[in-house]
């Protein structure tokens, strides 16, 4: 299927013009198939990204780029039970989808 | 959802953000979801049932900042599209949609376009919290 999410890159644009993500720590609370984390990871953040969804959890470490392996990683899990880490992220990207 | 879900959530993800750290908060808003193929118009998304799913989201937010645990900084308003190559891919997703619907004469139009791309258009909506 060739959908394309945000093809003009508003979002990775309105997402920068809100904060810095060079060398932060950012956490993707649902990051689905890994758009936001390839593209906050692409700006220089390190990300770790989980969504309850398995199989996109297994598309986005299938399609993450080789250039972005050492700063992504992706985990399945559900937001309000998943056992975070205390006080570690710099940014917590919090994104719903329909 | 349940506002009760988003609070818990909310909860979560605040405790794992360092303190000063922001959280941001993205979330479409079914406002005048457009269907599009090419320059035309072909109506819009009924999305009445995810307008409750929004209201869950604010009342979630809004009981996390009462306890003080975020702090609204600032929030933009952007268009964001979805692009698809043509009316059955478009088609199908909006198949797969929880919460929205495609009115029947809608999913006629965009099953008989002839014009490309085939795009969804959303309002999205960004706030920037601290913690």
């Amino acid at each position: 299927m060739a959908m394309v999410v945000d093809p003009d890159g508003v979002e990775l644009e309105t997402i920068r013009g809100l904060v810095d993500l060079r060398e932060r720590q950012v956490l993707d609370v649902g990051c689905g198939y890994g758009r936001l984390s390839f593209a906050c990871a692409e700006a220089g953040a390190q990300v770790f990204g989980f969504d309850p969804d398995d199989e996109a959890v297994e598309v986005a470490r299938a399609e993450t780029p080789r250039n972005l392996r050492g700063r992504v990683r992706f985990e399945a899990g559900d937001a309000a039970e998943i056992d975070l880490p205390r006080r570690k992220f710099d940014l917590a990207l919090f994104s719903w989808s329909l | 959802m349940e506002t009760e879900d988003v609070v818990n959530v909310l909860r979560n993800i605040q405790r794992s953000v360092v303190p000063g750290g922001r959280v941001l908060d993205v979330h479409p808003l079914g406002l005048d979801m457009a269907v599009r193929a090419g320059a035309r118009g072909l109506g819009f998304i009924d999305t009445q049932r995810f307008a409750e799913v929004v209201a869950a989201m604010n009342e979630g937010v809004a009981q996390v900042e009462s306890e003080g645990l975020l702090r609204h900084l600032r929030s933009a308003r952007r268009h964001v599209v979805e692009r698809f190559d043509d009316p059955a891919e478009a088609i199908e997703e909006a198949d797969s949609w929880e919460n929205l619907r495609l009115p029947a004469a809608v999913r006629r139009r965009l099953a008989e376009a002839q014009e490309r791309p085939i795009e969804f258009v959303d309002t999205v909506r960004y706030r920037l919290f601290a913690v």
